[in-house]
């Protein structure tokens, strides 16, 4: 039996046969296509193609899982592919009807896609209206910070406005990072 | 052709074309951190958000730029003037708070004004950054730059909020960074949680 192609129903009109070889139980991929007689276990679901072809549309809207949850966010392909590093025809690949797709595949593509839904849902927030909200505070905080002295004098050497307000007493040694203390044993 | 997309949403930043050429003929995979990634990310260039010089981590030492054609005045340590922009190669590796990236962990491509790319601390790593001087020295504008980077970039495809939460709570910033995320969930930010932030402190 071909595994896709066009059969017949009993009305005569001609069906895309893809659907006999997804409703089979999983197997192991061939290599080549089988030319030979089907098997029982094909022609049993041929023979329920060809008398309900309404299966056909059943399978078919469970498609790809990729594909439907993209689609479902709103998401473009270009978009998704972007965020998960990958070729948007990779992406399209992937995307095809009865791919076989491994679960880790789709796994990474839905956490994506939940990551990209999550950020669009986030608030837009006005940075100066923010910052208006902070007042004078965040601005007079900035001669509070501690620098390299050498650093210090280079910024100033070049005009820089804000390390000119910076008090000299504050030093940050050697450009050291701020780390959290180290937890005494009890 | 097509323009290039860039991963978040960065504002190209001024690097000095001779450091540019240093970097590349020495195959030095320098990383901007510290203000100047804050500067790209939030694109503003005022007093709170903008920096006068460039932090870069690497592997390379001033007197390795010389030898590839920078001119270094004096002994300054780590830093040296190149085009009139102080540089500083702060001692790595690329870090925050009680957390070491591993390469290219914390670190994506953003645009120089000048063309070519360079690597720049991510945005989500620059939040905790900024959130480490926060927790240490109680720094309002620090926090400001915190929020500011978060607000222009948590809307990207490309923010990933459980690296964020997983990264704070090794870095030893959880509380802070829990407390900065509701301000961000609430959509008004407010003075009374700025207050706040300074007390939290390491944990």
């Amino acid at each position: 039996m071909r595994p896709v192609g066009y059969v017949t129903d009993c009305e005569g009109r001609r069906v895309f046969a893809l659907v006999p070889v997804a409703q089979l139980r999983p197997t192991a991929p061939r290599r080549k296509v089988s030319l030979g007689p089907a098997t029982d276990e094909e022609q049993a679901v041929l023979s329920r193609l060809l008398t309900a072809p309404a299966a056909c549309l059943e399978t078919f809207a469970q498609a790809n899982p990729i594909r439907s949850a993209r689609e479902a966010a709103g998401i473009t392909q270009a978009d998704l592919s972007f965020a998960m590093g990958i070729s948007q025809p990779m992406l399209s690949r992937q995307e095809q009807p009865f791919r076989r797709l491994q679960s880790g595949t789709v796994r990474r593509t839905l956490v994506t896609i939940q990551r990209i839904q999550q950020n669009r849902s986030r608030p837009v927030i006005s940075l100066d209206a923010v910052l208006s909200e902070y007042g004078a505070r965040v601005a007079a905080s900035v001669a509070r910070k501690p620098r390299d002295p050498v650093e210090r004098q280079l910024l100033r050497e070049a005009g820089d406005p804000v390390a000119r307000l910076e008090v000299d007493e504050n030093i940050r040694e050697g450009g050291e990072r701020r780390r959290p203390p180290k937890r005494t044993p009890r | 052709m097509t323009p290039r997309r860039w991963h978040y949403a960065p504002s190209p930043i001024l690097v000095p074309k001779a450091l540019l050429d240093a970097f590349e003929q020495l195959r030095a995979e320098a990383v901007l951190v510290g203000g100047s990634a804050v500067q790209v990310w939030v694109g503003k260039r005022d007093g709170i958000f903008a920096t006068g010089d460039l932090d870069f981590i690497t592997h390379l030492s001033v007197w390795d730029l010389a030898k590839a054609g920078i001119h270094v005045e004096e002994q300054l340590g780590r830093h040296v003037v190149v085009e009139g922009i102080p540089i500083e190669f702060p001692t790595g590796p690329l870090a925050v708070g009680a957390c070491v990236f591993e390469k290219g962990e914390a670190s994506t491509l953003v645009p120089t004004v000048e063309g070519r790319p360079v690597l720049c601390l991510r945005p989500e790593a620059s939040v905790l950054d900024r959130l480490t001087w926060v927790a240490g020295d109680q720094l309002e504008v620090a926090y400001a730059q915190a929020l500011g980077v978060a607000v222009s970039q948590f809307r990207q495809v490309d923010w990933d909020g459980d690296w964020v939460d997983a990264i704070a709570l090794k870095a030893g910033l959880g509380r802070l960074w829990r407390h900065l995320k509701g301000e961000l969930a609430s959509g008004a930010p407010t003075a009374q949680g700025l207050t706040r932030a300074l007390k939290i402190g390491w944990g």
